[in-house]
């Protein structure tokens, strides 16, 4: 048989679990904007009972812990969709940027080739005008600068590219280093049997920043978490952290190493991935592009006008400066041979009136000069190149956005603070604080009818 | 079914979307373009590249030959005055055969020739946009008075010829020799002409003299014939050409050009849906069970 006491305790308890369900609520409410937070649940479970003979008394309640709810599966899921979206956001940036180049435009190199071949055409109906040779040497100049131009904002980029990386390797340090401390926060919490909701939650913020930056893949281990790029260099293991460093190697461009060795081209995603495949792969390429269009160009025009004669009735010379052998290096310094409009060989007999070698270096628009193709086929289709590489990358970025946001969804609803669900929280914990209240104030008159039992 | 209840960040990102639509759509409709960088359309990029560069190729036939048609023009009404030169001489020939003439009455019909020779003279030395038309590929004047010359006329062009290119592979003759047109082999007009000079001052072999002139006559005129076809070979390859970048221009619209009515209506089906966004966000906002608790 319990006793009156006993029966305030109770009452007294669940008080005090209404009041920690109400912090609880206060708390999700508070931080119902906070990133990262996931919302927090308070865990009642019946006190243990009184066992009097055949009876059994409950005892009330107790606040056994307050849970977080979220999931870690998910967590995982968010944070390889993110290295995925990093570096395709990255790699997006950078290549907007080299599109604008290759853009249809008045002075694009397409349009110089075409300016070209359509000043020689008027030289043709008088090759021995002094001011339509010129026009030639101009139009032949503006292409050789639209060459050098183009060379020259690539290759600036490249090295623009090169600095994101070095602080780009620099935030993740930061971030490791942070996510090692949090993990030695977490491990001391957990040892006292505190909840460690707080810190984790931060963490998986850290985590999620980390992951747009570079691949990672995260083992949970004893000691917290331990996090390794996918080839297996560690980042993190449980309060240590490991940074990375960055070095300019032979060619003048930054690699990343971990611990003396070198993984730059073993980061698969991440924003570092998306720059390092400009860095590395579409610049070069563009480059190289550029090099073989500029030098198969230059021979071929060269090659024509040493077939015939300059307007002086000598053998001519070269129009273009002899590109390097070999080709690298022909687009950034493409230039004009010579400046004399006399040089350009117009006619095919040695008189000046002679216009039989135009046709010859007109020829070169419809000669296949690099890589089986035309000058313009050629340049064309590096512009489809360019293009389609940041057309799918746009396509690649939408998908992967959607993803992200359905698995932000789905975190959402798991982790996510409900100012409703709270507002009824709310109701539902002061109902039950009054009623414990009510209970206790009940319990007080019967005590005092208790008291003054004899008094009477 | 739990959901998430957070639903700004879904919300923003659509408007973004929307707006990303709206923005695209006012750019195609205001270039007129759907091609504005590569990445619209690689496939269309590229092909519009190659459509420009053929464009200007078909410009600079066009420009060629509005340049070929003046020199053209030049040296036809040229040779026609010619024919009219030679048509004269020819009569004062036949007049001076004719036996009733006085020494004093050929001397005064040699005088004429002589007249219609300069005349002649300065007709093949004609010159179009500061060359001289029938000097072949050579920058002298062609033709100069020559004593020492049987012809009395002395060539100092040469036998070049240029073509200029019209089409793609299409390549036409620029010009005729002065040596073909005014001293071919038996139709030499300056040879036929000084002929007829001495004939009518020496009166012996007029009418010989006559012939020979009346073979320059025939020559010339088929030499004319040249520039008859030649003027009609650029008319109908102008109207080749006109054609072609017609057939260009419209495959370049097709390529890339916008389709206004479609641009139009997603921009409005774009702008509906940003309005919408946002009063959704609006009403989101208001609606909490906070507002109802007193």
């Amino acid at each position: 048989m319990s006793s009156l006491f006993g029966t305030l305790s109770i009452a007294l308890s669940g008080l005090r679990a209404s009041q920690g369900e109400l912090d609880v609520t206060s708390n999700n409410v508070a931080n119902a904007n906070t990133p990262g937070y996931s919302r927090q649940r308070a865990v009642l479970v019946q006190a243990d009972p009184i066992i009097i003979g055949p009876l059994t008394f409950g005892s009330g309640v107790s606040l056994l812990k307050v849970e977080s709810l979220r999931d870690s599966v998910l967590e995982v899921q968010i944070q390889q969709e993110n290295q995925g979206q990093g570096q395709i956001d990255a790699f997006l940036t950078g290549m907007r940027q080299v599109e604008v180049m290759f853009t249809s435009s008045q002075s694009d190199i397409g349009a110089q080739f075409s300016k070209f071949f359509a000043s020689l055409s008027e030289l043709s109906t008088n090759p021995s005008d002094l001011s339509l040779r010129q026009g030639v040497l101009t139009a032949a100049g503006n292409l050789a600068s639209t060459f050098n131009n183009i060379v020259t904002n690539l290759t600036l980029q490249r090295q623009n590219l090169d600095l994101s990386i070095v602080q780009d390797v620099q935030q993740v340090n930061a971030l490791t280093t942070q996510i090692a401390g949090l993990n030695g926060q977490i491990q001391a919490a957990e040892d006292l049997g505190r909840e460690a909701s707080s810190f984790i939650d931060k963490r998986d913020v850290l985590i999620e920043k980390l992951s747009s930056l570079i691949d990672v893949s995260s083992i949970r281990s004893d000691n917290g978490i331990a996090l390794t790029t996918s080839n297996g260099t560690p980042l993190v293991d449980g309060m240590r952290s490991y940074s990375l460093n960055t070095q300019v190697d032979a060619s003048g461009v930054q690699h990343i190493y971990a611990e003396n060795s070198d993984i730059t081209s073993k980061l698969s995603s991440g924003a570092i991935a998306g720059v390092l495949m400009i860095r590395d792969q579409k610049i070069p390429d563009l480059l190289s592009d550029l090099d073989t269009l500029a030098a198969g160009f230059e021979e071929a025009v060269n090659a024509a006008q040493k077939a015939g004669y300059d307007l002086n009735g000598q053998p001519a010379g070269n129009l273009f400066t002899a590109p390097p052998a070999g080709g690298t290096g022909a687009a950034g310094a493409m230039s004009l041979f010579t400046n004399d409009p006399a040089a350009i060989a117009a006619s095919s007999d040695g008189s000046a009136g002679s216009n039989g070698n135009v046709a010859g270096l007109l020829a070169v628009h419809d000669q296949l000069i690099a890589g089986g193709r035309t000058p313009s086929d050629f340049y064309s289709k590096m512009v489809f190149t360019v293009g389609n590489d940041v057309a799918n990358a746009e396509a690649e970025a939408e998908a992967s956005q959607l993803v992200l946001q359905q698995l932000q969804d789905q975190r959402g609803s798991i982790s996510g603070v409900s100012l409703d669900e709270e507002a009824a929280n709310l109701i539902q914990f002061q109902r039950a604080y009054e009623a414990s209240a009510r209970v206790i104030s009940t319990i007080n008159d019967v005590l005092d009818v208790t008291i003054n039992l004899g008094r009477y | 079914m739990r959901v998430n209840p957070n639903i700004m960040p879904d919300l923003l990102a659509s408007m973004n979307e929307t707006l990303r639509q709206e923005q695209t759509a006012i750019l195609q409709l205001a270039s007129g373009q759907r091609i504005n960088r590569p990445s619209d359309d690689p496939a269309g990029a590229a092909t519009l590249t190659r459509i420009q560069d053929r464009t200007s190729q078909a410009d600079s036939f066009q420009r060629t030959m509005g340049d070929v048609q003046g020199q053209y023009q030049t040296a036809d009404s040229t040779l026609s005055s010619v024919v009219l030169a030679l048509d004269r001489a020819i009569s004062l020939g036949v007049q001076g055969a004719t036996g009733t003439l006085s020494d004093s009455d050929r001397a005064a019909l040699s005088g004429e020739v002589s007249g219609i020779r300069d005349q002649l003279l300065s007709l093949a030395n004609v010159s179009y946009q500061g060359r001289y038309v029938f000097s072949g590929t050579a920058q002298v004047q062609p033709f100069v008075l020559d004593s020492s010359v049987a012809s009395g006329v002395r060539y100092d062009g040469n036998a070049g010829v240029n073509a200029v290119s019209i089409g793609n592979g299409y390549q036409l003759q620029f010009n005729v020799p002065g040596s073909q047109v005014f001293a071919a082999p038996g139709a030499d007009v300056f040879g036929a002409v000084t002929g007829l000079m001495n004939a009518l001052d020496s009166n012996s072999g007029i009418d010989a003299a006559v012939s020979a002139v009346r073979g320059a006559f025939d020559h010339i005129t088929s030499q004319r014939v040249f520039y008859g076809n030649a003027l009609n070979q650029i008319q109908s390859q102008q109207t080749y050409l006109n054609g072609e970048k017609l057939q260009l221009a419209q495959q370049q619209d097709t390529v890339a050009a916008t389709d206004m009515t479609a641009t139009a209506s997603q921009l409005v089906n774009a702008e509906n849906a940003r309005q919408a966004a946002l009063a959704a966000i609006g009403k989101v906002s208001q609606l909490s069970l906070f507002a109802y608790l007193q």
